[in-house]
């Protein structure tokens, strides 16, 4: 069930859209037992889920495109991919071309797709399917925090750690809004009191230490504690002398960045479970393109960042589970305006080590005007909460999903599969 | 805290901040404090708000008083409870 965000704080505290915070309170073991975080008690390597919001409603059907579907090229004369140009991936879909850094993910095992995956809601607005993909309750705006964060509260404690739950961008999210832990970070580089003067940063960081330290109570104090903490793990992380391993050269912008400064947390140690980015540009009324245009550059980021990512971490990418979503998919049919307008069902892709990978998963509904949503919308055989209650039991180890997914009854026999049975 | 050190400081992208309007300069610290409880915490004040700023103003010109004082004041928990 939804939380009131009213109730009293039950553990740590939170950092609410990474307004409050910064400054050490001379918090040196958390840094030092950082490397405890590698491993919980279990032996086990801890498990991480990278959340990636395509906000804008991507278009599936050429992310993932069902080149197969002779309605594919029927509806869309102008911006179909061109079946020579499409990344095969089983004779029958294809990936678009500005994704092929991501063809060798799907050759190794490490990359799936899921097709005909959203809401049940209806809405072909922005704002409230993203509210519903990101609250976890299609059709109920009532709720008031993430599933993300329902998640991290439900989910077993484990050591304490600021960095538990972190969204890059300037403030946090829907998905991770609510009682449980949560950072928001825009920049590991700049997260701080910020002064170009070293002497008045000190002074500005020992005032504000001093007047959180005893005045405040509660979920501001422990905020406070929450972001104090971070910035000083970050200060001796040097995240701006960071290089990537392997190789690995993420893409210029947000996007990249975001991924880079993830995997850069990955790698410390410093007991991240939960990563969340996004990003925008995806609402392709105009213009859209085919394998070149304007879809493709915002595939190409993305394809190349997440390439970018795994490659990085390596070895390491077995503990982690990279999900994409995007609130809605787009119209089967192009409009006059050479782009696409909003419509239901959507493509979204898993990468991870132990992902079932190089397949699509979902029951495929076709093409055909008969078998469409509402005459016009790829329909929806995968419902979003089933995909992420999936990734959630079996890579995350959650058991209350019913507490994450109010009013959905989740069930294994629904999973998509993209992951295998533990 | 950043945001209410720059608006302090009027040094906030794209905004203009005119404190001499609602809290002018002052050498008289006393002064100071009291227009920044009542302009900014409403009369909220603690104690330790107030002694942090006194310590951290000792020194400091009317300008760079005013402008920690309120960036203080804007950061601090105190305002950041309302």
């Amino acid at each position: 069930m939804a939380r009131d965000p009213l109730v009293p704080v039950t553990r740590r505290a939170f950092l609410r859209a990474g307004g409050l915070a910064l400054i050490s309170f001379g918090l040196d073991p958390l840094f030092r037992a950082r490397a405890a975080f590698a491993r919980e008690e279990s032996g086990r390597s801890r498990r991480v889920l990278v959340c990636l919001f395509q906000r804008g409603a991507v278009d599936g059907l050429s992310m993932v495109v069902p080149h197969g579907d002779p309605d594919y090229y029927r509806e869309r004369p102008r911006i179909a991919i061109p079946r020579s140009e499409v990344v095969d991936l089983d004779g029958h879909f294809g990936l678009h071309p500005a994704l092929g850094g991501l063809a060798p993910l799907w050759k190794e095992g490490t990359l799936a797709a899921v097709h005909a995956v959203g809401s049940p809601d209806a809405t072909r607005s922005h704002f409230d399917a993203q509210d519903y993909m990101e609250s976890g309750t299609p059709g109920n705006k009532s709720t008031r925090d993430g599933w993300l964060n329902r998640h991290v509260l439900h989910a077993e404690e484990h050591r304490e750690t600021p960095f538990r739950a972190v969204a890059f961008g300037p403030q946090l999210p829907r998905i991770l809004a609510g009682s449980a832990p949560a950072l928001a970070i825009s920049d590991l580089r700049a997260f701080g009191i910020r002064s170009r003067r070293p002497e008045v940063r000190d002074r500005l960081t020992r005032a504000f230490e001093d007047l959180y330290e005893t005045s405040a109570t509660g979920i501001v104090a422990s905020s406070a504690a929450e972001g104090f903490a971070a910035a000083e793990i970050l200060k001796k992380m040097n995240p701006g002398d960071y290089r990537p391993a392997n190789g690995a050269n993420y893409p210029p912008g947000r996007l990249g960045r975001s991924l880079m400064q993830i995997a850069q947390l990955i790698k410390a140690d410093v007991g991240l479970e939960n990563a969340f980015a996004d990003g925008g540009g995806w609402d392709t009324h105009i213009v859209q393109g085919a394998a070149q245009g304007a879809l493709a550059t915002r595939l190409r980021e993305m394809g190349d960042s997440l390439a970018a990512f795994s490659r990085d971490l390596g070895d390491r990418m077995r503990d982690v589970v990279v999900l994409t979503m995007s609130e809605f998919g787009r119209t089967v049919a192009e409009n006059g305006s050479n782009g696409t307008d909003h419509g239901h069902g959507t493509a979204m892709l898993v990468m991870g080590g132990g992902v079932r990978g190089g397949r699509l998963h979902g029951k495929w509904p076709g093409l055909a005007a008969a078998d469409r949503f509402q005459g016009r919308d790829l329909a929806v055989t995968t419902d979003f909460r089933d995909l992420f209650g999936e990734i959630l039991a079996r890579h995350a180890g959650a058991t209350q999903l019913g507490e994450v997914f109010p009013g959905h009854t989740i069930s294994p026999d629904r999973f998509p599969g993209v992951l295998p049975v533990t | 805290m950043n945001v209410a050190v720059a608006i302090a400081a009027d040094r906030l992208p794209g905004v203009r901040v005119d404190l001499d309007r609602v809290i002018p300069e002052t050498g008289d610290l006393n002064r100071l404090l009291a227009r920044v409880d009542e302009v900014i915490l409403a009369g909220s004040m603690s104690e330790r708000t107030e002694a942090v700023i006194r310590r951290e103003t000792s020194g400091l010109g009317a300008r760079e008083a005013r402008a920690l004082a309120v960036g203080l004041g804007l950061g601090g928990p105190e305002f950041q409870v309302q």
